[in-house]
């Protein structure tokens, strides 16, 4: 394929479609009773996309999305308002057309960045969870009745953590012929390798609705995080997790008039992972075995309200989301950490309002606001809040060419 | 004929095209001449799809065709004139006759060729428009909700919406029609425009889909951090920075266990550690042995201590306690009143008993020494001492190995005071005679780390009180003294195992 492509290549003159996003936002997070200051997000890309011919296609895609404000979906359970986050993605997918084939097999790649400050000491690039990010994916695409699909494909990346390393492994000297560290600690341990499999397919029903549905199995391999046995010892195999994770959903779009339109859909999933890891509490002196298992379901109505011209409509958009995680092995604890028997869940809600005002062709303003609530019957939260509201506004504009 | 610029055009039907045929034309019955791909065929009266498989093959008024993903196919008239279907398209023939011929786009698009004949009449209905046809070439194609794009490649072509608003459009020219009428007529696009605005779209589709499966791998990420976050191994302290914490157990031989407590900052790593040996082998399960720790209540304890080591440091300065001879001692029952035990810590509930009139096996160790950077700063000696009040305080001997020690040790006075009266932030002095001294700052903070109030507690300095609601917070403790030069050791722990262990008192 690769030979057949770059024999295309040189035969032909290259087209090139660019594509150009930007979102300038700005914004204020609340969060239980905090107010953040005032910052603002800043979101563009870039896609020099390139038609080789009938066949071949290259899309590259450059993404930096800045952000000042925290989202209502972000881990605001443990951290403070005080937030500071950038983004950098570049990835490059081709496509292949074969010729009189409903066909697009799209072989892709992308490296992902990301700075995260998240206290005052932190700078950006020396965020204790800064991450990159590098992939391999391929993925087939059968067009069975163009813009419905079916989809299959499977991608491999890797995870790495370059600012954390392991506490105990940066204290494996002695102090005083005490050893400070148990044997087989690992350094970089929430670095992970994973592999990635899903399908998915979409598909009209009765000309009145748009159902999608898709599964995902996702398993990651911790190469240096050794899996903690009862006593609390290290011991030498690695921990793995496999999320398995099955979504749909329903759209229903309806036209009133050339002038009114709605959009309405409802999306569902549900998620598993399953770890060998489990959990050694020193401080309690309490071990839990597949500390990392959990259920997740969600629920997301959303609707549109789609005023004016068809090309570039007024949008009216509502949303909402539930969803409901259990960790099914980890008992929950009462306010000063002695374990109970029951296990933990929690419970997250979420709605929004967005205004998307067209003032100019491909631009147009933008108003948002999303409110949070979080709530569980884990009752210690010395470490972590589960029980939290947050919200957030911004506005500003977007630009879509 | 009428003329280009006649925009007045007879229209038969609110929803229709219409070709006019000359009065002597061949009748114009209807025929299916081509079809690849998927093309089915619905009879008139008939709920029943089936596939078009022998060609040509005769239509009937309203019989309805549909064609699949990518399939073709032609109808084609005994006039010359055809019409060609493409994918994902519907089509209802209204009518063929000599007089008239119509029909009726659903969905999809169609390229119409149609002879010049003036007499009769061609019309292709859409939802939303109505076009007139005088020998022409055009094509229609019905997007959703009704809109259709109309574009003239040949001839003269009317076009009525559905409020009876008319044009007629000429050669190369598209026109846009929805539900709110006709729009300005605007040029067809060439080919080669068709092809980069299709082709802009694709890739825009593809990057919304690039864009979402960067969210799902951006999600492994946020779920590892989740983890951390829940496990409290990053925190912020008093000063809004970044606390990095790490406790964990080890067993270095069958009766000793080891907490270690790890901190990071941006600059700095401090750590604490206690080691505990005990009179046996310790169980599995180690909170069987360390429930123990601060005491037990009616009976002696099956695990005890025999000697612990503390120790503090920033890696480079250090405060360590060393303690042995540990032996359980009822201190109820010792006949000294000061020891005397009203509550004692219940480390299974995390609460405070009442023990009064109870024994209370405490364990009371007969040598202890307390050393800054390696420097002895005080300690005692004692033999199966049953209270800490019949020790003997170390001078100038070292209370572990005996040997004589520099210079005999100083004095030593404590002082503990609350410099903020509405914060919890105790301050214990410990000034010595030969003017060095030791300052612990010992921080009650809440998970975000602010130093919690006076008012968050009934008794703020001491006592039972204090105890139980500290361990619903974060006890961040600094240390420095005269030995460190102006440094500091400076740790965030969970308070439980300095209750249980009596370290904090």
């Amino acid at each position: 394929m690769i030979a057949a492509f770059t024999a295309a290549k040189a035969a032909v003159a290259v087209e090139i479609s660019p594509i150009y996003g930007l979102q300038m936002l700005g914004g204020q997070s609340f969060y239980s009773g905090q107010k953040g200051t005032l910052s603002g997000n800043l979101n563009g890309t870039i896609a020099p996309a390139m038609k080789f011919n009938d066949k071949w296609s290259l899309l590259p895609t450059i993404n930096t999305a800045y952000q000042g404000t925290e989202q209502v979906l972000d881990v605001v359970g443990g951290q403070t308002l005080f937030q500071m986050q950038w983004d950098n993605l570049a990835a490059a997918k081709l496509i292949y057309t074969p010729e009189g084939s409903d066909w697009r097999l799209k072989p892709s790649t992308s490296f992902k960045y990301e700075l995260l400050k998240e206290s005052n000491d932190e700078r950006l690039g020396s965020g204790l969870f800064d991450y990159y990010q590098w992939s391999a994916g391929f993925e087939g695409e059968y067009l069975y009745r163009d813009p419905f699909s079916f989809h299959a494909g499977g991608d491999y990346f890797e995870l790495h953590f370059p600012n954390y390393t392991s506490l105990e492994s940066q204290a494996a000297t002695n102090f005083g012929g005490q050893s400070l560290a148990r044997e087989l600690v690992g350094n970089r341990v929430i670095d992970t390798q994973n592999a990635m499999l899903g399908l998915g397919v979409s598909a009209p029903i009765q000309d009145r609705f748009v159902v999608e549905g898709g599964g995902r199995v996702l398993y990651q391999h911790f190469p240096n995080q050794h899996l903690v046995d009862a006593t609390g010892n290290l011991t030498t195999p690695l921990r793995d997790d496999v999320a398995t994770t099955l979504s749909g959903s329903l759209k229903m779009p309806v036209e009133f008039n050339a002038d009114l339109r709605t959009l309405g859909a409802l999306d569902l999933s549900g998620t598993y992972n399953s770890s060998n890891q489990n959990n050694f509490d020193a401080s309690q002196t309490k071990f839990i075995p597949y500390f990392y298992n959990y259920g997740e379901v969600k629920v997301a109505p959303s609707f549109k309200l789609l005023v004016g011209s068809p090309r570039q409509p007024i949008v009216l958009g509502l949303s909402a989301a539930y969803w409901y995680r259990r960790y099914p092995y980890r008992p929950t604890q009462d306010p000063a950490g002695a374990y109970l028997s029951d296990h933990i869940h929690t419970n997250n809600w979420m709605t929004g309002a967005n205004l998307n005002y067209p003032m100019a062709p491909h631009f147009s303003l933008v108003f948002d606001f999303n409110y949070g609530r979080g709530s569980s019957n884990q009752q210690f939260e010395q470490f972590f809040k589960y029980n939290y509201s947050t919200s957030n506004y911004w506005f500003g504009f977007n630009y879509l060419y | 004929m009428r003329g280009p610029g006649d925009r007045c055009l007879s229209i038969l039907s609110a929803v229709g095209v219409l070709l006019f045929f000359g009065p002597g034309s061949a009748w114009a019955g209807a025929y299916l001449s081509k079809a690849t791909g998927i093309v089915q065929l619905q009879r008139s009266g008939s709920e029943r799809w089936d596939m078009v498989r022998d060609l040509p093959l005769d239509l009937v008024d309203q019989d309805t065709v549909r064609t699949g993903q990518r399939a073709q196919a032609t109808l084609s008239f005994e006039d010359g004139s055809r019409v060609e279907l493409g994918g994902n398209a519907t089509f209802t023939l209204e009518e063929a006759s000599r007089g008239r011929s119509a029909i009726r786009l659903n969905f999809g698009a169609i390229k119409a060729f149609v002879q010049k004949m003036a007499s009769r009449r061609f019309e292709v209905k859409t939802p939303t428009a109505v076009c007139s046809v005088r020998g022409t070439e055009f094509r229609v194609e019905v997007l959703s909700g009704g809109r259709t794009i109309v574009d003239l490649y040949k001839g003269l072509l009317g076009v009525e919406d559905r409020r009876g608003q008319q044009i007629l459009l000429h050669p190369n020219e598209r026109i846009q029609i929805d539900l709110r009428g006709l729009n300005k007529p605007g040029g067809v696009p060439s080919q080669g425009q068709q092809k980069q605005s299709q082709f802009h779209q694709l890739m825009q589709r593809e990057m919304a889909i690039e864009m979402s499966k960067a969210d799902v791998l951006s999600a492994a990420a946020r779920e590892i951090k989740l983890a951390e976050f829940q496990q409290g191994k990053a925190l912020i302290d008093v000063n809004g920075n970044r606390v990095r914490l790490e406790e964990y157990i080890i067993r270095p031989t069958p009766n000793q266990f080891k907490l270690v407590v790890l901190n990071e900052r941006a600059s700095r790593f401090d750590f604490f550690y206690y080691l505990g040996t005990f009179n046996q082998t310790l169980p599995s399960d180690l909170s069987i042995a360390l429930r123990q720790l601060s005491g037990t209540v009616d009976n002696p304890p099956a695990y005890f201590l025999t000697a612990f080591q503390t120790a503090r440091s920033n890696t480079q300065d250090s405060i360590v306690e060393n303690a042995t001879g540990g032996h359980p001692v009822d201190v109820n029952s010792n006949g000294v009143p000061a020891d005397q035990i009203s509550f004692l810590f219940n480390p299974v509930t995390n609460a405070y008993d009442n023990v009064a009139g109870h024994k209370v096996y405490q364990t009371l160790f007969d040598n202890y020494g307390f050393y800054v950077n390696g420097g002895l700063k005080y300690g005692w000696t004692g033999a199966n001492i049953q209270s800490y009040s019949l020790v003997t305080a170390a001078s100038t001997n070292d209370p572990f190995t005996g040997a004589l020690l520099p210079a005999a040790l100083p004095t030593r006075s404590v002082s503990t005071t609350f410099p903020d009266p509405d914060q919890i932030h105790q301050v214990i002095y410990e000034s010595y005679s030969n003017g060095t001294f030791i300052r612990w700052d010992n921080y009650i903070i809440d998970d975000q780390g602010k130093i919690a109030r006076i008012s968050d507690f009934q008794s703020p300095n001491s006592g039972v009180s204090y105890r139980q609601k500290i361990l619903n917070f974060n006890f961040e403790q600094s240390v420095t003294a005269t030995e460190f030069s102006g440094r500091k050791i400076d740790l965030v722990v969970e308070p439980k195992i300095l209750v249980q262990a009596g370290l904090i008192q």
